[in-house]
């Protein structure tokens, strides 16, 4: 029975290291996307904010749980030969890697697609959330996605 | 014969803004099975201050999102998950 990876982690990503892991013999391509913690963000009063920082926290449980199913349905809808992700939790400075997402197939079509996919869904439906750590000394958690019933 | 009264006690763990803004973790008992929505609607009247977030949060068990007609009728642990901004 395949079991769950844990597809969060503290530490930091190092790019290298997991494509170390990656077998490519029969893939005729590769997409990788990393989300990075950048300078600025716009609160809901549309103004611009300098960020110093980010934090991210996850219910650890079910966001293992629904990244599986996530890149589980990704290799399949998309025909992938792998799918793989890894999201960062704590403290984070700007630039750092926050997440990453690695898709491998036979083609780049389905490649790129996937990867969308993938890193839509991780945005809108798992159980990770970020505060933004502001120069101006004030924290804001970030709005989010809103779920439709 | 009397009908003996089934107290369910909910356990709730609150995560993000709503840990921030309520506490990290709340219990409440019902004498009657209610739904999510329910549940919902409840802490919605008991936290009005949070009631931005909670009418857009998702409510789970450890493994599994409830939707809105999940019934709960027995003791259990419940997380209340806001809108997610994670990737």
């Amino acid at each position: 029975m395949e079991t769950i990876s844990n597809y969060l982690t503290k530490e930091p990503i190092e790019i290298e290291k997991l494509l170390s892991h990656i077998d490519l013999k029969s893939c005729g391509a590769m997409v990788i996307f990393t989300g990075h913690v950048r300078d600025h963000s716009i609160n809901q009063k549309g103004e611009i904010k300098n960020v110093k920082a980010l934090e991210y926290t996850a219910f650890e449980p079910l966001a293992n749980q629904l990244i599986y199913e996530i890149l589980s349905e990704a290799k399949s809808n998309f025909h992938l030969n792998g799918a793989y992700c890894l999201h960062r939790l704590g403290f984070l400075n700007l630039e750092e890697i926050a997440v990453i997402i690695i898709t491998t197939a036979k083609h780049r079509k389905e490649c790129y697609q996937a990867n969308q996919y993938i890193i839509d869904r991780i945005k809108h439906e798992v159980p990770i959330w970020k505060k933004e750590y502001f120069t101006d000394g004030t924290t804001e958690w970030s709005e989010g996605c809103i779920h439709e019933h | 014969m009397s009908l003996k009264q089934t107290t369910i006690q909910i356990e709730l763990e609150f995560f993000a803004i709503l840990k921030d803004l309520l506490s990290p973790n709340w219990s409440v008992s019902f004498d009657q099975p209610l739904t999510i929505k329910d549940l919902k609607n409840y802490l919605i009247r008991k936290f009005p201050q949070a009631e931005d977030v909670l009418k857009y949060s998702r409510f789970s068990t450890e493994t599994t999102i409830l939707n809105d007609n999940a019934i709960v009728d027995k003791n259990t642990k419940i997380y209340v998950l806001p809108p997610s901004s994670g990737g």
